[in-house]
């Protein structure tokens, strides 16, 4: 294992290795050398079991390794979480990383954990099919989500790729430690010959440009200048993989049963939770009605569903700017009042927010439980949100159940990805796609076998 | 040369391009608003006794009165706000405030349609524009509290030309942005030269030209006269760091050359510096001392321009006064805390702009050791333009694909 003070020197990880800055930059030419280095397959097993072994690593909670990476996501002068939010970052870490869940996720997207084994082909006699990986694969990580980048990185690695990450310049080394731990964690070296660190700004184009340079694929995390600031270098036929930010949102059919307040108080809950900063999280709350009145009740309604349910859950801690920008949204909202636009509604404290708003426009909410209500008749639901169709992604639809159907086929036509019960937007299965898209496939290629009588192939023997 | 003592009608006939702003100007009701004409009128920016203070409120009343009777939304909120009548200068954080993002999505006005001399376009972060339109009082006033603030901070130069780097938009009949409006009356304060325009007018849109910038700046630091650096912080940021790449030798352009950003660093705002890191690259880059690198603070919607002192402090001049506010609960904090800034002046009659609060936090400071007795405040930058910590889409960001 290797020291804090070593890293600080050498913080670049290189295959098992600790390089400092000179070094890295001088190997970064010869990033495409290392696949064909590589003595055959990574085999899917090796990959489960380290990440069986590292979550275990981190859910020890006094061991020295849960401590390291505690004290990278907590760093101040880098990533700075509060601890709260590191804790449950590496908590949701080690059950991202459980073995069931992604052999799980291997058998949705790859037909099994072993898909580098030939399979027949659906329709020829003759062929068959299998995945292989799409090779180096390079990672941009985000700023904003500590373990996204270690996600990526095992998803790669399941499909079998040299996985090259790229972290920011003003972050700690966490997601190096815990690529390092988990490469530690495979005792036949495989994993580790696959994973490469890189932490740089993406200010410097030049390591950017060599970076891009030998990828098969590359996939980026984060905002839209993020994805054209590396778009730019990606080699012609490269693939570009986008896992850009998303917006989610709640719709209150007509048909939908909400005397008890049940429904409400479970959005309420999709609301609070995780703070509303994850991308399943409800901004908008819309309502199948054009009269105003309506829409207004309804959001009093959704205010005191709020009011029951904030208790049970943990204010999380607001940056300046991050308060600001609520207080910026609130007191805009407030001051449209006057023009007969808005109706506000706000816990003690300003814990929650809810904003009437007679526009049907979707807006992004500030988060930190604000949440719009906005009027949207179910005729105009494509209409109103296909112009936003590259953000949309959960649709938590309260509706009776013959209409489930279609109108979770309206929202797919303008653009959602995911149409779940309020009450569980935040909530995920195991192989679920994710964002519209099957990671581990689009990391992959998919190979065929057309010949006959060969063993492996169908009809050979 | 120091013109801070020099008469106003003096500095207009040496030099024609300060004329507009020392032009007699009235309000547009004489009998409604007498106070706020000779708050006005008063010419030193940073004249602090009780005088002024009573002055100030007196103007305050007379300017509420006419907004609450002129614009219904203001009117209404200063009714629920329980009409306060602000009597003295510790009470004014007790009138209402509309936010500055109000204005960018609704055209509020207090004035009629023909009274509108001036049109420009307030331009929010996140794309929306909404025109304002100014009476000739409003503006006039504006513009002249702007050329008396230049004065008394030693900042105008009737005597020698000079060689102006304009950061900012080459003309265009059809431009009325606000900022680019401004952005041209930076070369009213000294005779031009010469004039080259960093973002240059291509015929069908504009074209940053970082490299005619450092032509400019190698052909300015040969001659004789100053050099006046004026627009936005960004691009002279960028510039400068095109200066270090080419491997250019550190310039000294001659003495009494002077930098004047304004606008902030808008779409920038991921790569804006720190103010000393980038008041030091300037000194190091083109050999202007510190003191001569000002940063000025203002929006469209207020436009009150405020400019750094020599010690690099927004001064609070006589014409306003600033609050600053909590960002979560609106109250207001003392010296030294962080908040919204909120800034009051009477002078606006064209929108009810005479208490607005804005969207960057700030902190308040007593008047400090720079010899101006006025209290000044810091800008941290707008609230809310760090993209948050999570995966979901922050307002700020979708505002921008809008």
């Amino acid at each position: 294992m290797t020291t804090v003070a070593q890293t600080t020197t050498t913080p670049y990880y290189w295959q098992g290795e600790w390089v400092d800055e000179e070094e890295a930059g001088r190997r970064l030419g010869g990033l495409g050398t290392i696949l064909p280095a590589l003595s055959g397959p990574l085999d899917a097993e090796r990959v489960l079991g380290a990440c069986e072994r590292f979550a275990e690593v981190l859910g020890d909670r006094q061991g020295a390794e849960y401590e390291r990476l505690f004290a990278d996501l907590t760093d101040p002068a880098t990533t700075a979480l509060p601890a709260g939010d590191a804790e449950s970052a590496l908590a949701g870490l080690a059950s991202a990383l459980d073995r069931g869940l992604l052999a799980a996720q291997l058998t949705a997207e790859l037909g099994g954990t072993a898909a580098h084994r030939p399979v027949p082909a659906a329709f020829a006699d003759d062929a068959a099919e299998l995945w292989q990986p799409v090779g180096t694969l390079v990672h941009i990580a985000p700023r904003n989500v500590a373990v996204a980048g270690v996600l990526s990185a095992v998803e790669g690695l399941l499909a079998g790729n040299v996985n090259v990450v790229k972290t920011s310049g003003g972050e700690s080394l966490f997601t190096q430690h815990a690529l390092a731990a988990l490469a530690d964690a495979d005792p036949s070296g495989q994993v580790r010959e696959r994973l490469v660190v890189l932490r740089f700004s993406s200010r410097d184009t030049e390591w950017l440009r060599q970076l891009c340079r030998p990828a098969d694929a590359v996939a980026v995390w984060g905002t839209e200048e993020a994805v054209e600031g590396v778009a730019r270098f990606l080699p012609s036929g490269c693939r570009l993989v986008d896992w850009g930010p998303k917006i989610s949102l709640a719709y209150l059919d007509r048909t939908g049963e909400r005397r008890d307040g049940a429904a409400l108080r479970a959005l309420a809950r999709d609301i609070l939770r995780n703070g509303q900063r994850t991308c399943t999280s409800p901004q908008v709350v819309y309502v199948d009605t054009d009269d105003t009145e309506v829409l207004f009740t309804e959001a009093r309604a959704l205010a005191d569903a709020l009011s029951a349910e904030a208790e049970a859950f943990p204010e999380l801690p607001r940056e300046t700017a991050e308060q600001a920008e609520v207080t910026n949204v609130v007191t805009v909202a407030r001051l449209e009042e006057h023009l007969g636009l808005t109706r506000t509604f706000s816990g003690l404290g300003g814990r929650w927010h809810v904003l009437a708003d007679k526009r049907p426009g979707l807006t992004a909410s500030p988060l930190f439980g604000t949440v719009w209500v906005k009027p949207l008749p179910r005729e105009d639901i494509v209409r109103v949100l296909h112009p936003m169709r590259r953000y949309l992604q959960t649709v938590g639809l309260h509706a009776s159940a013959d209409h489930t159907v279609p109108l979770a086929t309206e929202f797919f036509r303008a653009g959602a990805l995911r149409v779940t019960r309020p009450g569980s937007m935040l909530d995920s299965y195991p192989g679920e796609p994710h964002d519209g898209q099957l990671a581990l496939q689009r990391y992959s290629r998919r190979v065929s076998i057309a010949m006959a009588g060969i063993p492996g192939v169908a009809g050979g023997r | 040369m120091n013109t801070a003592s020099t008469d106003d009608a003096e500095l207009a006939r040496q030099l024609d391009s300060l004329a507009k702003y020392f032009r007699p100007l009235e309000v547009p009701e004489p009998g409604e608003l007498p106070r706020v004409q000779e708050l006005c009128d008063v010419s030193d920016p940073f004249r602090a006794d009780e005088a002024a203070d009573e002055l100030f409120v007196a103007a305050m009343r007379e300017i509420n009165a006419w907004h609450a009777l002129r614009n219904p939304l203001y009117g209404a909120l200063w009714k629920e706000a329980g009409a306060p009548d602000t009597d003295r200068v510790g009470r004014i954080a007790e009138l209402p405030y509309i936010h500055v993002n109000l204005f960018k999505r609704h055209a509020l006005t207090s004035i009629a349609d023909d009274a509108v001399a001036l049109r420009l376009t307030s331009s929010g972060t996140g794309g929306e524009k909404t025109e304002i339109g100014f009476d000739a009082w409003s503006i006039g006033a504006a513009q002249r509290m702007d050329a008396w603030t230049m004065k008394a901070l030693g900042l105008i130069d009737v005597e020698r030309p000079a060689n102006y780097l304009v950061l900012g938009y080459e003309p265009d009949p059809r431009l009325t942005m606000g900022a680019a409006h401004g952005l041209n009356e930076l070369c009213d304060f000294a005779p031009v030269a010469a004039v080259r325009h960093a973002l240059r007018n291509t015929g069908d849109g504009h074209e940053f030209d970082p490299m005619g910038c450092v032509d400019a700046l190698l052909e300015f630091a040969a001659r004789e006269e100053p050099v006046r650096i004026v627009g936005f912080p960004a691009l002279l940021h960028t510039v400068l760091e095109r200066m270090g790449t080419m491997g250019v030798p550190p310039l000294h352009l001659p003495e009494g050359s002077v930098v004047l950003t304004g606008g902030g660093w808008k779409s920038h705002a991921d790569r804006a510096i720190g103010r000393v890191e980038f008041r030091e690259g300037i000194e190091r880059r083109l050999g202007i001392p510190g003191e001569r690198i000002r940063d000025c603070y203002g929006s469209v919607e207020h436009c009150l321009p405020y400019i750094e002192c020599a010690a690099h402090h927004f001064h609070v001049p006589v014409w306003a006064r600033c609050v600053v506010r909590d960002v979560r609960d609106l109250e207001p904090v003392g010296y030294g805390d962080v908040g919204y800034l909120q800034f009051v002046s009477p002078f606006i009659t064209a929108l009810p702009a005479h208490s607005v609060l804005m969207a960057d936090l700030g902190t308040l400071r007593p008047p400090g050791d720079c010899g101006i007795a006025t209290p000044w405040f810091e800008v941290h930058g707008r609230a809310g333009v760090r993209r948050n910590r999570t995966c979901a889409v922050a307002a700020a960001e979708l505002l921008e694909v809008r």
